[in-house]
């Protein structure tokens, strides 16, 4: 009898085991993929070819923007706490690049590609690199804008500082190359937009924008991160200390992407997001939140 | 001493021996009649892959699903079914190699044909299939994450000599109304207990 009981306890175990083994998983993965809009690059081009995903959050409840006024008061912050914020907001880029002609069917599409472009023509190999740039709700970075600002005078090369770039890659004719702009990449665009943005040393005798941009943020020095919550300086030693539990940084939710390649490609991409607490917005009784970033100008503008 | 010799007396008397007075019934062993029947839960684990234009899109993946039901008759039983599964995508685009988990459930009914241990089986039924991600609306071959399925298939179940436990090997095909041309089929092995 004990042992018919316990055999019974087994069959009834079946059921929420396997169950609880098979809806445990939805938790593990539940990223949403945004396909972007082709960008074809001629080869040398000048401004870059780009493409962007905007991504639409809803605004957020009384109760929830009473919390977030409640973790500001809690954090001792001057300013707000990002409602679209680097630790519920997670990005990724995945990308495809490929060295070819576009086909007449490509052409024929609206906003399809336009330059000429002959396959006999193509050379053997060709170079290029991802910019990633963005916007948070607080700041827009511009590659173009920048390098412009950079420019001493219009014969001058154009001198690219992206918020996130790809490492050059060669593409035989034909080829393709896939990649991932991963969410640590993002993770780091996104600090160092914040302390463009909303943290922004002028003092002149501070590192320069481009230090922000080139340095990892965490590595001490923390060069640029001179007024960011979360990057104190000691009084004792006069070291600056990183504590990432003060830090709170608002996520990118505008994507843009530009193709700087020497030959004509296309680049193809997906934006897959991450949203932890539900805040895209995807139901129509919500309002959906619209911030109003502020482009960043680099100082020598 | 007269205790002694009656205990020595008995002892000493004819064995009894059992008398065979007619040919025994043919008892067909083990007899099906005994296995339990009624209440029952399954536990399963395989593969579940797709065809149709989602095959192109994404892999085979393990999948592992459970079952409770009640058998109305020993041949007739209908049947709840959960199955989740995980993939990867594939093919030539820039979203190839993510992760996308599968979750289907179904109410079923099922017919059953036992010989002595062996039973074969057929099944079908209706229900709803839930992916995890919008993978395959980013490709452009869903709509919805959720949406209608429809389907069936059969199997074979080894019974044990226990009353309660079986074994058995099943596949399955289902029609995934809300993925453009495409169907699931799956493969298992599961252990059966029947209350």
């Amino acid at each position: 009898m004990e042992t018919n009981n316990r055999a019974h306890l087994l069959g009834l175990a079946l059921i929420p085991a396997l169950a609880t083994a098979s809806f445990g998983c939805q938790e593990l993965n539940t990223p949403l993929y945004f396909a972007g809009a082709n960008v074809w690059a001629a080869g040398a081009d000048d401004p870059l070819p780009t493409s962007g995903v905007a991504l639409r959050f809803r605004t957020p409840t009384m109760q929830e923007q009473m919390k977030l006024d409640a973790e500001r008061d809690a954090k001792g912050y001057d300013m707000d706490i990002p409602w679209i914020s680097r630790d519920k907001v997670h990005v990724e880029v995945s990308y495809k690049v490929t060295l070819r002609c576009p086909t007449m069917d490509e052409r024929a599409q609206q906003d399809g590609p336009t330059f000429d472009c002959d396959d006999a023509n193509l050379p053997n190999s060709a170079t290029f690199t991802l910019i990633v740039d963005g916007a948070s709700e607080y700041a827009k970075y511009d590659t173009e804008i920048v390098s412009a600002a950079l420019q001493e005078s219009p014969d001058d090369p154009p001198v690219f500082l992206p918020l996130i770039t790809t490492v050059p890659q060669t593409l035989s004719r034909g080829g393709s190359f896939s990649g991932i702009v991963r969410e640590d990449d993002f993770a780091e665009g996104e600090v160092d937009l914040d302390a463009l943005g909303r943290w922004n040393d002028a003092d002149t005798a501070s590192p320069t924008f481009a230090g922000v941009l080139i340095n990892r943020s965490e590595v001490p020095p923390h060069i640029g991160m001179g007024l960011v919550p979360g990057f104190s300086i000691s009084p004792t030693t006069g070291e600056r200390l990183f504590n990432p539990n003060v830090l709170v940084v608002p996520a990118i939710y505008e994507v843009d992407l530009r193709l700087k390649a020497d030959a004509p490609m296309v680049l193809e991409y997906f934006v897959r997001v991450r949203d932890d607490d539900d805040r895209l917005w995807h139901n129509d009784a919500d309002g959906v939140y619209t911030p109003s970033p502020t482009l960043f100008q680099p100082p020598a503008m | 001493m007269a205790a002694a010799l009656a205990t020595s007396s008995m002892l000493g008397s004819a064995p009894v021996r059992a008398q065979v007075t007619s040919e025994p019934s043919a008892v067909v062993f083990p007899d099906p009649e005994k296995f339990a029947h009624g209440f029952f839960t399954e536990g399963e684990f395989g593969v579940l892959w797709f065809s149709g234009r989602a095959s192109d899109e994404i892999a085979p993946g393990f999948a592992v699903g459970a079952r409770a039901g009640y058998d109305i008759f020993r041949f007739f039983a209908v049947q709840l079914h959960l199955i989740g599964s995980t993939h990867q995508s594939q093919g030539d685009t820039p979203i190839a190699g993510q992760l996308l988990q599968v979750y289907q459930g179904t109410a079923e009914a099922k017919v059953t044909l036992r010989l002595v241990q062996w039973s074969f089986f057929a099944e079908g039924g209706v229900g709803a299939a839930r992916m995890s991600s919008n993978l395959l609306y980013a490709r452009g071959l869903a709509r919805y994450r959720t949406g209608f399925t429809f389907g069936g298939g059969g199997g074979i179940d080894y019974h044990f000599l226990s009353r309660h436990f079986s074994i058995g090997l099943r596949g399955g095909f289902y029609v995934l109304s809300d993925v453009t041309s495409s169907r699931d089929a799956s493969s298992t092995m599961y252990l059966r207990y029947t209350f």
